[in-house]
């Protein structure tokens, strides 16, 4: 599917199939859901993954801001024909939804907010280092976002290493593009007038062992939204839909 | 080109002890359960459905995977810098696994003709007889490289360290003939281990284990295995059509847009282990991880016996010829010296004087090496490949393989160094009479 400045994976269903989109953070791209789209197309979903400008095959011009990467979104959303969508974002893919939820979509029934936070301020060293070297910063935030179980003893990944596996779907970024990604994070402010107009429930899912967005940040913004509860899953990190995919799919069943 | 893997934070010792294994939530197992089932229950029919169309992971029957197998797969992941690994029954297997998961008739590989002679017959006879073609040169000539890559070739193949030769890959140069012309890198780093040489940080795309060698180290038990770097670009090359192109196996998936980097050990799993049921048994993935942990020490004494044990045998009369890349006399010392500065493994080939005739006496004389076709034993090995292990090549083949009627190959274990020698002494000793 062509979408001019996103790189679209669709999978549909039926035409009356609800949708879910799912937005990827910071130097990641659509395989970071790849234990999600499949499962939740196979349970009669059409799903909609995406490269962001700059990422994955994505080659256009990376954005540098959050408002021009939900602008994109909005116009997908437009572009379909679908009553019924979801919102899943992953990181910098929370606050894209969280700017698109300004919008007030009626498709739109429901927004999932994984590894999410408001405001989203960058570590500084993190932010000049991704400036500096954006491969030694790439693999800081892998660090920071597993946890030692999962560096040292393996996520729940048959056959699989989840330290290497995000390292090289973040490898795969445009040089510069991460520092673009957590200036745009940094730099987000979300307009709180028109956020008390948003109506649209929200399910924000947090990892217990997050320290990119903390779950103590995730209360926050849970607290701030008019319509939102908090699902903890214990003992994860930052990259939620790799390390615990079984959980992540569960929640989001539970709470469509 | 070296790359940095910083976020590691745990090092080679420690994950060949710990990775993979997770907390048993049961009872507390300190080491590996073995999970010693054929099939694995299901919650629910939902679940069972979902694991069997690829949507969560899940195990379903050993064949395909398997709780304790998987420790090991994940322990050679993180050993060797991989996203992931398949292990399967034996080193052969994952050759052929790798291979058939890849490849289709009319297809093309370039491989070393300094290899193992068991991979050498697959590659030339078997696969031929699928249609699968390979041309063997000899990858130190990298002009006769670039001078056999035809439009359809897809794969390079060589052994890190070439058994029985011990010639050692010019990883950089072929990495980059590679690169260059979108062909996929496949090494057997079986003789080196990743205590000595991980080939993923030198451009290796996917790296092939004999696991029963050096890695388990006991040789009580067969093993194989496969490990993805994940970083072969497979849409810009759209070389690879089993997985980039839809498959109707699993109603119509595209492996790629699924599965992304993880898309050939998914195809491998799902499609190769599922078809060709080289599966790898729990138990023996259990005694392979036992082997595992002791890998670096283990390792390190094989490397300091084989490094004295070459420069001894240099030193005999009674020796034409000593080829172990730790010796200067090595044509590939150097690169040796900078691809392996821990060592260069602990297998070494001679050319006793005398020819075959010695050779075999030599062979019939030791008392402590055992006489047997392995590699990579705590114990001693040796054997006489040109009427062993390679004999079923031709002269010509044996002679291009560097294969000659003195030569003896020592896979040198982790006895005490002075006994070793002693052994060596008396049976060259007894040969000469």
């Amino acid at each position: 599917m062509n979408n001019s400045q996103l790189q679209v994976y669709f999978k549909k269903n039926t035409s009356k199939s609800p949708l879910i989109i799912f937005i990827h953070g910071a130097a990641c791209d659509h395989t970071l859901w790849l234990y999600q789209t499949r499962y939740f197309f196979n349970k009669n979903f059409s799903v909609i993954s995406m490269d962001l400008p700059g990422h994955g095959k994505n080659l256009t011009k990376p954005l540098n801001s959050i408002k021009g990467l939900s602008d994109l979104i909005k116009k997908l959303i437009k572009s379909l024909p679908n009553k019924e969508i979801y919102l899943v974002g992953h990181s910098m893919g929370s606050l894209i939804c969280l700017e698109t939820s300004l919008a007030n979509f009626k498709e739109i029934k429901k927004i999932f907010l994984i590894g999410a936070s408001y405001p989203m301020q960058v570590n500084k060293s993190l932010l000049l280092k991704s400036k500096t070297d954006q491969d030694l910063a790439i693999k800081d935030m892998i660090n920071w976002s597993l946890s030692d179980r999962i560096k040292l003893n393996g996520a729940n990944l048959i056959g699989l290493n989840l330290p290497n596996l995000i390292n090289v779907i973040m490898s795969n970024s445009r040089k510069g593009l991460l520092y673009k990604n957590l200036s745009a994070c940094n730099n987000f402010i979300l307009n709180k007038n028109k956020l008390e107009e948003v109506k649209t429930p929200f399910t924000i899912i947090a990892g217990s062992n997050d320290i990119m967005t903390s779950k103590k940040n995730s209360e926050i913004l849970n607290d701030m939204l008019f319509d939102s509860n908090l699902e903890i899953i214990n003992n994860v990190g930052h990259f939620h839909p790799l390390e615990s995919p079984l959980e992540v799919n569960d929640i989001i069943i539970k709470n469509l | 080109m070296k790359k940095n893997n910083k976020y590691k934070k745990f090092n080679l010792s420690t994950l060949s002890i710990h990775a993979g294994q997770k907390k048993d939530k049961n009872y507390n197992s300190r080491a590996v359960p073995i999970y010693q089932t054929t099939s694995h229950l299901f919650e629910n029919h939902d679940e069972a459905a979902s694991i069997f169309n690829l949507d969560i992971d899940g195990h379903i029957y050993s064949r395909i995977s398997n709780p304790t197998v998987s420790v090991l797969e994940e322990r050679i992941a993180a050993l060797e810098k991989g996203i992931g690994a398949i292990c399967v029954s034996s080193g052969q297997a994952a050759l052929h696994l790798a291979l058939a998961t890849l490849l289709n008739k009319g297809d093309h590989i370039i491989s070393s003709d300094r290899i193992y002679g068991g991979s050498r017959n697959l590659l030339g006879l078997t696969l031929k007889r699928f249609g699968i073609n390979t041309s063997f040169v000899d990858l130190r000539n990298l002009s006769l490289v670039k001078k056999n890559i035809k439009n359809n070739t897809k794969i390079i193949f060589g052994e890190t360290i070439g058994n029985p030769g011990l010639e050692v890959l010019n990883m950089e140069e072929v990495s980059k003939i590679c690169k260059k012309n979108n062909i996929l890198f496949m090494v057997d780093n079986t003789i080196a281990t990743p205590v000595l040489f991980n080939p993923i940080d030198y451009g290796a795309d996917i790296v092939l284990h004999s696991v029963t060698k050096f890695m388990g180290g006991h040789g009580v038990a067969l093993g194989g295995a496969i490990v993805d770097s994940g970083n072969f670009d497979w849409a810009a090359t759209k070389k690879f059509k089993n997985i980039t192109e839809s498959y109707s196996g699993y109603d119509n998936i595209n492996y790629l847009e699924e599965f992304g980097p993880a898309a050939f050990l998914m195809r491998a799993r799902s499609e190769g282990l599922r078809d060709f049921g080289a599966a790898l048994s729990a138990q023996n993935a259990f005694y392979l991880l036992m082997g595992l942990e002791t890998l670096e020490p283990r390792m390190m004494k094989h490397v300091s016996n084989c490094e004295y044990i070459a420069a001894y045998l240099s030193g005999r009369e009674d020796v034409n010829w000593v080829s172990y890349p730790g010796l200067k006399s090595h044509k590939d010392f150097q690169l040796a010296s900078k691809l392996m500065p821990k060592g260069a493994g602990a297998i070494l080939s001679f050319g006793i004087k005398g020819g075959k005739k010695n050779a075999i006496k030599f062979i019939n004389n030791l008392k402590l090496f055992s006489h047997l076709a392995n590699i990579g034993d705590a114990k001693s090995l040796v054997i006489h490949p040109a009427s062993t292990t390679h004999a079923q090549l031709s002269k010509k083949e044996l002679q291009k393989s560097g294969i000659t009627d003195d030569l003896i190959r020592l896979s040198i274990g982790i006895e005490d160094l002075d006994d070793l020698i002693e052994d060596i002494n008396h049976a060259l000793e007894k040969a000469k009479k």
